[in-house]
């Protein structure tokens, strides 16, 4: 088909593709959602912070490289990195609800980010708490189930999703 | 071997549009020569399911950005997370994971070619690999040329067009 000097390239279809996706193993689909939404979040809370990646370097007492490394997603990292960005940047990474939050964050503004104290025992963590208005739309992976928009505003207190 | 750019209709997301090539010799794109062969082996299909269901994910939110993608010479290869999590110590030869070639325009286009497991670090002495890894280079070449000379060209940020006519060939 010609249309003003342009030619238009041919389509394959390919339905097999979205009932191959769906009959994926649900650990596969939430290893593939880990592997972008944690570095994805570390890089919000950095950016809601007004930090950025010297910041991490600095306090885990690691290169700009490897840093970068672990924001890219290029290197699996594991229970104690996680819990070193989660100290240094006092957020909680891999709380089971945090794929709402991280579902809520695609697509949102954000308005504020005050400081929630959270006690334990006889001290005390701060959690960032990152209040997220209404949820205009949300870029839904075609391929997973879940990711629902929202059109109220939404207020996640990181308390309700802590387990204690 | 003159070939045609191949619009995928199943991978048009909204920050990114994934194309495949075809050679006029054969009846269907590499992308669906790759799943295909892919597909007769469970590890190695569900390999490239998690790789499409993660591309997938990232095109609809950042698009293709760099991160995503390892230069492979001229041509490019999706840089899938899940290469790291196949390591074993007792291994006596490592475990290299799939690789997937492809042509990285921008942010919104990428180009599927073709792949297979690498089961060693060169891959030119990869039989698996070897192939596809140097097709992959002359294919790229080939569509830098493209974009450079105007034969193919990019409307409305997402689609690919040719001149009328016109062929592409590695």
């Amino acid at each position: 088909m010609t249309k003003n000097n342009i030619q238009e390239i041919e389509s394959e279809d390919f339905p097999e593709l979205h009932n191959d996706i769906m009959q994926l193993p649900k650990d596969s689909k939430l290893y593939t959602q880990h592997v972008l939404n944690i570095p994805r979040y570390v890089k919000f809370t950095l950016s809601t912070l007004g930090l950025n990646q010297n910041y991490l370097a600095e306090n885990l007492s690691k290169t700009d490289a490897e840093i970068s490394k672990w924001l890219s997603g290029k290197q699996n990292i594991t229970l104690r990195t996680i819990s070193r960005l989660e100290a240094a940047l006092s957020i909680d990474l891999i709380n089971p609800e945090i794929k709402k939050l991280i579902d809520s964050l695609k697509g949102a503004e954000i308005a504020k980010s005050p400081i929630y104290t959270y006690p334990t025992g006889s001290s005390s963590v701060n959690y960032n708490v990152f209040i997220i208005p209404s949820v205009s739309h949300i870029n839904k992976n075609i391929f997973t189930e879940g990711a629902v928009p929202t059109e109220q505003t939404t207020s996640i207190n990181i308390k309700e999703l802590l387990p204690y | 071997m003159q070939f045609k750019i191949t619009e995928i209709k199943q991978l048009k997301f909204s920050k990114t549009h994934f194309y495949s090539v075809r050679f006029l010799d054969r009846e269907k794109s590499e992308f669906k020569d790759f799943y295909e062969r892919m597909k007769p082996n469970d590890t190695d299909f569900k390999e490239v399911l998690e790789i499409v269901n993660w591309f997938s994910d990232w095109a609809n939110y950042e698009g293709a950005s760099e991160e995503f993608f390892r230069a492979e010479r001229e041509a490019d290869r999706l840089f899938q997370p899940m290469e790291f999590t196949i390591k074993d110590d007792d291994q006596i030869e490592p475990n290299l994971g799939l690789r997937w070639y492809c042509y990285r325009l921008n942010q919104n286009v990428v180009i599927l070619f073709n792949g297979g497991r690498k089961t060693h670090q060169d891959p030119e002495k990869c039989d698996n690999v070897r192939d596809y890894f140097l097709q992959a280079i002359a294919i790229s070449k080939a569509l830098d040329e493209a974009f450079q000379y105007g034969v193919l060209h990019i409307e409305n940020d997402f689609e690919l067009k040719t001149k009328p006519d016109s062929f592409l060939k590695i």
